[in-house]
């Protein structure tokens, strides 16, 4: 069983009395979580761990110092909090230390479920065995991944501030691959609520894709449309909110700068389809309601009809610009359309399917320029239908480009991405989407 | 959280993302204050452990017990951030029953949870025998009982935090003099994993291996023009104690790198198409690491990181006669190399570790192993690969340092640049990305440099080289002499699902490669 409320409380007002600074603030987090792994169709590795983490930041006036440790008696506490007052009479006065918050009120989430906490290991057991039974009916090599986790998140200062809250994640993804090596398949899903999750159908989507994928041939690398499934598009959001921070804007050093000074909010940025926000308590992505200082996550918007709405801002740079400071969100959604993925493709007349990207990373900053490679099911759609398999390519583009280039989506839906984004942490909620003239730029031999 | 970097977290990218998504206080980081318990007491929790294991079934089990510490101390534009000191503690238990791998962890180290949770580690390995086909085998492995640690001449965690806060306060000085450099930031991050292990094999083997490292960025934005460039240190993290920090010319690079950032705005923006390519080893390490590194991991090529990290070209079938570059082209494991990342003296698995080579005269000739699949490929010992990056991690088959061997007469950089007519030179690691196969890749750097006859003539901007593995190690054409070789690396190469990071080094010498294509990534 995880920690309840009133033994992190016990935890954190042990610590603070510990405390000689002026302020003090003290984050706990921590959980179980339990995993299996799988490949050549059979389990390889497995694994439970059980710990906490404590994390004491004490301040003198402008002065701070953190130290973190996992061992909670007392003498280990104060030998802590010793610590980081220590380190804090050191630093030199940072001008833009915040004072810790008062008590603040946090909007009520469920983002834990019983279902996922109390996962034991046969059933983490019987759900690779659905995978690696489907793989051998099919004749496929299959990969994956099964993990249930239970988290708790307590933050508490010297002014009284106290916050629990716990949540769940059930994860479970695959790649199912041809055994001459010549297609691969991918499907990934993550729930808080573990009867959510279904592992056969997972499994059966990525073996189908394999199948499907098997023995590709190479187009030229171009300019394409392409409808990427939401796995593949949710990358690139994320990529794109990487850039999204104010005072990286404000100092002229972001795509989200304005010429001659100050940010783009206001400004449209993207296709007037776009729609993205942030949501403690969207019942598809809950997340826990505040951040590590105690700060309220609540809704935001970061795109309105392609217009820049808000970006992120810490709590001195909202002081310094007289704006709202942002928590770091616990999820991102982006609103879809109605359009199914086969109206997507019925209405390409030639473009390119992709089921997800791989290796992304930034080129260019100034104008969010990434490069990334498709990966696990590439295909040719020609005159509104899937003709064949296509190689892998990697791509150079922008997020900012291609959102400028939607023209349908699908409903959003929950996913996780190539990149691995969308779990425990940051959960996500994209559509898939066909989007005009996204550049690859060389081949891949890759499966 | 953001744990799903793939093959490889970018440093600089993770820290910018805990600062723009507010994650610092949810990293699990780790006190510099406590001690290891006494080998005595190791020995007793460790044998409860295995006492515990055997009782449950188990044919095989060990115990690491291990104490991570950090520091990492913050600073930009003449402030200090922030100064962190973490300390992380616990245990991991890996048991073999019937054949099948379990393993559970806890960061309450006592006799009665060490008990408990080999028990528990037992129970999932029964648990998961049903979905096994392929019964765990173990290479042989001698019974140690040693101890082995990094050599540093300065322990970082001894030193006090005022020499540490008065460099990098100078570092941003230095940087803010320079006229058009606008921002900066400068850290230092210093690492002390303490380890533990026993196994049924009658090993007992203590460690304590410490890294440090250094760095900074610069910024210069134009306002008028609404452009920025930045260039961040050439410095590598090291296994090496607080004289890797002293002994490094910090304030020397800090103040060309803040020109060459203000330069970026005036350079020539870089040529298209095919050139000669030249890359300074704190460009190529990076390089070494994502083509040469990942490509003869064992695990991959078997197919066991299939739904993560990707597999391998180099299948099999490979071993011992493909050719994967030019005659020039040796390439060593070692996790004994001075002052690497991933040098230890005893691995995961309990095994000793050693130096071999992957890449000899151009062939390829053998992969990077552990204890549980060297029989996979005929081999009766292990590579000594194993690692796990926590108590609470599975050890599984990690990178060794990866080096590209420097050439056997002393060519000099004058000698390389000297001989190239029209070509590139690039310095310091930048974008980087490689199919799961590790086939395609694409890297840009920090420094770009136009060459021509012969000569260094301008500074480039807005430049990354895109080639195919095979295809560019056959390209290599000129190695420099061992007075070019240099280390680079990382504390954050990523594998494995939960993913694990591996800090890795990869030395080699300035090196050229004919025929590459270069594109220009400002358009």
């Amino acid at each position: 069983m995880i920690w309840t409320r009133e033994q992190a409380k016990a935890l954190t007002d042990r610590v603070l009395s510990f405390g000689k600074a002026e302020q003090m603030l003290v984050s706990l987090n921590g959980g179980e979580r339990a995993n299996l792994r799988f490949a050549r169709n059979t389990a390889t590795t497995s694994g439970a761990s059980s710990g906490y983490s404590l994390a004491i930041t004490t301040s003198f006036g402008k002065k701070s110092g953190t130290v973190t440790t996992a061992e909670f008696d007392d003498a280990s506490l104060q030998r802590a909090v010793r610590n980081a007052e220590e380190i804090a009479r050191l630093s030199p006065d940072n001008p833009e230390a915040m004072p810790v918050l008062g008590p603040q009120t946090y909007l009520p989430v469920t983002a834990y479920f019983e279902d996922a906490a109390s996962a034991t290991p046969e059933w983490r057991a019987s759900s690779v065995a659905t995978a690696i039974d489907l793989s051998k009916t099919k004749e496929v090599v299959s990969a994956g991944f099964v993990e249930t986790r239970a988290s708790i998140q307590a933050v508490a200062n010297s002014k009284g501030l106290f916050g629990f809250d716990r949540s769940t994640a059930a994860d479970y993804n695959l790649t199912a691959r041809t055994p001459d090596g010549s297609g691969s398949g991918w499907a990934s899903k993550s729930f808080n609520e573990l009867r959510q999750l279904d592992p056969p159908k997972l499994a059966g989507a990525a073996i189908e894709k394999a199948a499907l994928s098997k023995s590709p041939s190479a187009i030229e690398p171009g300019k394409y449309t392409v409808v990427l499934e939401p796995a593949a598009l949710g990358d690139l959001i994320v990529f794109m909110l990487f850039s999204a921070n104010a005072r990286t804007a404000d100092e002229g050093r972001s795509f989200f700068s304005k010429k001659g000074g100050g940010n783009r909010v206001g400004e449209q940025v993207v296709g007037e389809k776009v729609r993205i926000y942030s949501d403690p308590g969207s019942p598809i992505a809950p997340a826990v309601s505040f951040d590590g200082e105690g700060l309220p996550i609540k809704r935001r918007v970061w795109i309105e009809n392609g217009v820049l709405k808000d970006l992120f801002y810490s709590r001195f740079w909202a002081e310094k610009m007289s704006k709202e400071p942002t928590a770091g969100p616990g999820n991102v959604i982006m609103e879809g359309g109605t359009a199914s993925v086969g109206d997507l493709i019925a209405g390409t007349e030639r473009g390119v399917l992709v089921t997800r990207f791989w290796y992304i990373r930034p080129l260019d900053p100034q104008t969010i320029l990434l490069t990334g490679l498709t990966r696990d099911g590439v295909f040719l759609i020609e005159k509104g239908k899937v003709t064949r398999p296509v190689k892998n390519m990697r791509w150079n583009d922008s997020p900012i480009v291609a959102l400028n280039n939607i023209d349908a989506m699908s409903p959003a839906e929950r996913v996780v991405t190539g990149e691995g984004f969308g779990g425990a942490g940051l959960s996500l909620v994209c559509p898939a989407a066909r989007i005009r003239e996204f550049t690859f730029s060389s081949a891949s031999d890759a499966v | 959280m953001l744990g799903g970097g793939n093959a490889m977290i970018d440093r600089r990218r993770f820290m910018h993302s805990m600062l723009v998504l507010g994650a610092a206080t949810r990293v699990r980081p780790s006190t510099v204050l406590l001690a290891s318990p006494p080998s005595t007491e190791l020995r007793d929790l460790a044998d409860a452990a295995l006492a515990s294991a055997g009782n449950a079934g188990a044919s095989y089990a060990d115990i690491r017990i291990n104490r991570y510490r950090n520091q990492f101390i913050f600073t930009r534009d003449r402030r200090v951030q922030n100064i962190v000191n973490t300390e992380d503690y616990g245990f991991g238990v890996r048991v073999i029953v019937e054949g099948t791998w379990g393993f559970a962890s806890s960061s309450l180290v006592t006799k009665e949870e060490i008990a408990r949770v080999a028990a528990q580690a037992a129970s999932i390995a029964k648990a998961n025998r049903k979905v096994n086909g392929e019964p765990v085998k173990l290479a042989p492995v001698e019974a140690y009982n040693g101890t082995w640690n990094t050599p540093v001449k300065k322990n970082p965690f001894d030193m006090p935090l005022q020499p540490k806060l008065d460099l990098l306060l100078q570092i941003n000085d230095e940087a803010l003099q320079v006229q058009g450099a606008s921002f900066v930031s400068a850290y230092m991050q210093f690492v002390n994993e303490q380890k533990y292990f026993a196994s049924t094999e009658g090993s007992h083997i203590e460690q304590s291996l410490i890294r440090s490292y250094p760095g900074f960025s610069i910024t210069a934005v134009d306002k008028a023009s609404g452009k920025f460039y930045s260039r961040s240190a050439l410095t590598a993290p090291m296994g090496m104690g607080y004289e890797y920090i002293e002994s490094y010319p910090l304030l020397e690079e800090v103040r060309v790198a803040a020109t060459e950032a203000v330069a970026m705005h005036k350079a020539k923006p870089a040529p298209a198409g095919q050139k000669t390519l030249i890359l300074h080893p704190t460009n190529l390490w990076l390089t070494i690491h994502e083509s040469v590194g990942h490509s003869t991991e064992l695990d991959r090529a078997l197919g066991y990181e299939a739904n993560y990290a990707g597999t391998s070209f180099l299948t099999l079938d490979k071993l011992g006669k493909f050719e994967f570059g030019s005659k020039l082209v040796n390439i060593v494991a070692d996790k004994t190399q001075e002052n690497a990342m991933a040098t230890c003296g005893y691995d995961d698995d309990g095994v000793k570790t050693t130096r071999w080579h992957l890449i000899k005269d151009g062939t390829f000739v053998d992969y990077q192993t552990t204890r549980d699949q060297a029989y996979l490929i005929g081999q009766n010992a292990s590579h000594g690969c194993s690692y796990a990056d926590s108590w609470g991690s599975i050890p599984f088959q990690r990178m060794p340092n990866v080096s590209l061997q420097p050439g056997q007469n002393n060519v000099t950089e004058s000698d390389i640049i000297g001989a190239t007519d029209d070509g590139v030179y690039v310095k310091g690691d930048g974008s980087y990305s490689i199919d799961h196969q590790r086939y395609n890749f694409q890297f840009s750097g920090q420094t770009f440099w136009e060459v021509k006859g012969g000569k260094i003539a301008t500074q480039l901007r807005d430049l990354a080289y895109q080639s195919n593995t095979p295809d560019f190690w056959k390209s290599c054409d000129m190695l420099g002499g061992q007075s070019t070789y240099l280390l680079g690396g990382a504390f954050s190469d990523g594998k494995g699902q939960p993913a694990q990071s591996n800090s890795v080094s990869h030395g080699c010498p300035i090196t050229r490669f004919a025929r590459v294509n270069i594109l220009n990534t400002g358009k």
